[in-house]
């Protein structure tokens, strides 16, 4: 993926994000690397909204490569998911 | 001034302070104080008394050698694991009078030779999961299922041997953490770990001999250990903090006993003067078939308080041991009696519970089927855990009724625990679609104090009747619970 497309798929997960975080909490603001569960951005029911918007928008298929906890709590891990899967 | 006092751990000043030689010495008073305050005084769940002296006498090396903290943890375990069957061991000697060691001299060293045994069998464990790339296919693709399957060989070999019942008591302890220790394997995190990095998650020193991982297993506790002076300072506040509730909270239930349910061991029985609404606990009040429908509604909303009430002070117990030894993990109870949704309730009431039930049925099954609708998908992976797993769990933590084979105590049991989960998992699934149609919009939730109150009152509703068919008794089948609803109601009476 090079950069502009990074950027662009940055911007769409953070977009997305923002739809359904706990409302008053900022999304754009926060670092890449902060936990959004931690920290109150995200709750359990957002995990499995983030699984179908990575299998939906980004063919993610976690049924063969499994999940792993840390896998989507930052959004640097979930960018990171996108770039493997569009390996 | 309370909201200052319960945010210490967040003060500069209070964490400076505590990471001083005299801050470090008054957290271990402290501590030290309440925990034996409640293993002396609070009648708290038999499991977790042995744990809350061990803590007692494993902080303090802990305070001292905190980047020893894992030695001092194993050393502690080793310890708890040869009271736990010191105490199974001196009880099978003797049922009719408490045995002691004096009076069984050569049991000690079979004592010794089980305890020995069992460490043994956990390094084993350890040494399987090391190796877990040169295991079987099969036990490779799927770790927790073949490790069930090896429980279940036990259990049928329990069932053919009576004299290996003495696993019932710690394969339960077992099942939940070795699970989270075969996970770790595959995913091929357990990466340069020590033997020592396990064993204390495996049977933990912080409590309790009782089949819910509190703290999940190594990774988790990793994840949230103490690095430096300062976060293990932060921790340890964080810890007395809800060593202090589980003391308030029981001081709470205590007053409600002796008010509520006339309980005469309860301190404040004198203190009321003898006055109390003698109002039976749920459980006897359905087996003694007494349906006065304004004492049953109190009894059932009183119930769950209570309930919470004991559940969130045996979780602040583990959870604050584990806070003072420098995993600043999150509570396993947290406000649950303020949840506004069913799903919210779940996850606050019992959150370690709760993680069991995820990991290993809820996420399992939503990831694999990614075939069904969002709805479908949804219901499976909900009822996976809150029905399937829920059951499996109650299974294995009850293994007596299984071994002791009495069908009518496991039908009581088993068939009101069927309807208590299914009930759960129908609500929890309903919550969860209302909270998803909310976020994108479809669905409006209403704001205010009022409705915030309405909907606060609806879980507890929901929670209370279903707590009917999960009160334990082996006496109530699932139709007799149905039953003494409809005569509560004043639709049918009771046949007696």
């Amino acid at each position: 993926m090079n950069a502009s497309l990074d950027d662009a798929t940055r911007r769409e997960l953070i977009a997305y994000l923002r739809t359904i975080a706990h409302p008053g909490r900022d999304v754009d603001g926060i670092g890449d690397e902060i936990n959004l569960f931690e920290t109150g951005v995200l709750d359990s029911l957002a995990v499995i909204e983030i699984i179908e918007y990575l299998e939906q928008k980004h063919g993610l298929d976690f049924a063969r490569r499994g999940l792993q906890p840390a896998d989507l709590t930052t959004l640097e891990a979930m960018l990171r998911l996108i770039k493997d899967a569009a390996r | 001034m309370i909201r200052a006092l319960m945010q210490t751990h967040e003060n500069p000043k209070a964490i400076s302070a505590a990471t001083s030689a005299t801050g470090r010495f008054s957290i271990w008073g402290l501590a030290s104080a309440l925990l034996l305050w409640h293993w002396h005084y609070a009648d708290v769940w038999q499991t977790l008394q042995p744990h809350l002296v061990m803590m007692v006498l494993a902080l303090p090396f802990v305070l001292a050698w905190p980047a020893r903290r894992r030695l001092v943890l194993s050393i502690a375990t080793t310890l708890t694991i040869a009271e736990f069957f010191g105490e199974h061991y001196l009880r099978g000697l003797d049922f009719a009078a408490p045995a002691t060691w004096g009076s069984h001299p050569t049991a000690l060293l079979h004592f010794a030779e089980l305890t020995g045994g069992v460490v043994l069998g956990l390094y084993a464990l350890f040494l399987i999961a090391c190796r877990f790339r040169s295991l079987p296919a099969l036990a490779q693709r799927h770790p927790v299922v073949m490790l069930h399957a090896g429980i279940w060989i036990l259990i049928g070999a329990m069932l053919r041997w009576p004299q290996l019942w003495v696993l019932s008591t710690f394969l339960p302890v077992l099942a939940w953490r070795v699970a989270y220790l075969a996970q770790l394997a595959a995913r091929g995190n357990l990466g340069s770990s020590s033997f020592g990095d396990h064993l204390f998650c495996l049977w933990p020193v912080y409590g309790p001999s009782n089949s819910t991982p509190i703290g999940k297993g190594a990774e988790f506790l990793s994840r949230h250990e103490a690095r430096n002076g300062e976060q293990l300072a932060r921790s340890q506040l964080a810890g007395l903090k809800l060593l202090i509730l589980a003391f308030a909270w029981t001081i709470a239930r205590q007053a409600m006993d002796a008010a509520v349910y006339g309980d005469p061991s309860s301190p404040f029985r004198g203190l009321f003067g003898g006055l109390s609404l003698e109002l039976p606990r749920l459980q006897r009040m359905m087996e003694l078939h007494l349906t006065d429908a304004r004492s049953a509604v109190a009894c059932l909303y009183l119930e769950l308080i209570r309930w919470t009430l004991e559940i969130a002070v045996y979780g602040h117990l583990v959870v604050g041991s584990l806070r003072l030894l420098g995993f600043h993990v999150f509570r396993h109870t947290y406000r649950p009696l303020l949840a506004e949704s069913l799903v919210d309730f779940w996850g606050r009431w019992t959150y370690y519970y709760k993680e069991v039930l995820n990991d290993f049925f809820f996420f399992p099954t939503f990831l694999r089927s990614s075939w069904a609708s969002p709805k479908v998908r949804l219901f499976l992976a909900v009822f996976a855990a809150a029905l399937v797993g829920n059951m499996y769990f109650d299974v294995l933590w009850n293994l007596d009724l299984l071994l002791y084979g009495k069908r009518e105590w496991m039908w009581a049991h088993w068939g009101s625990r069927t309807v208590y989960c299914t009930l759960l998992a129908t609500g929890i699934w309903v919550s969860m679609l209302r909270q998803k149609q909310e976020r994108s919009g479809q669905a409006i939730r209403r704001s205010g104090g009022l409705a915030r109150a309405q909907r606060i009152a609806g879980v507890l509703t929901f929670y209370a009747l279903a707590h009917v068919w999960n009160t334990g008794s082996t006496v109530l089948g699932p139709f007799d619970c149905f039953a003494w609803l409809l005569a509560v109601a004043g639709i049918r009476p009771m046949s007696m």
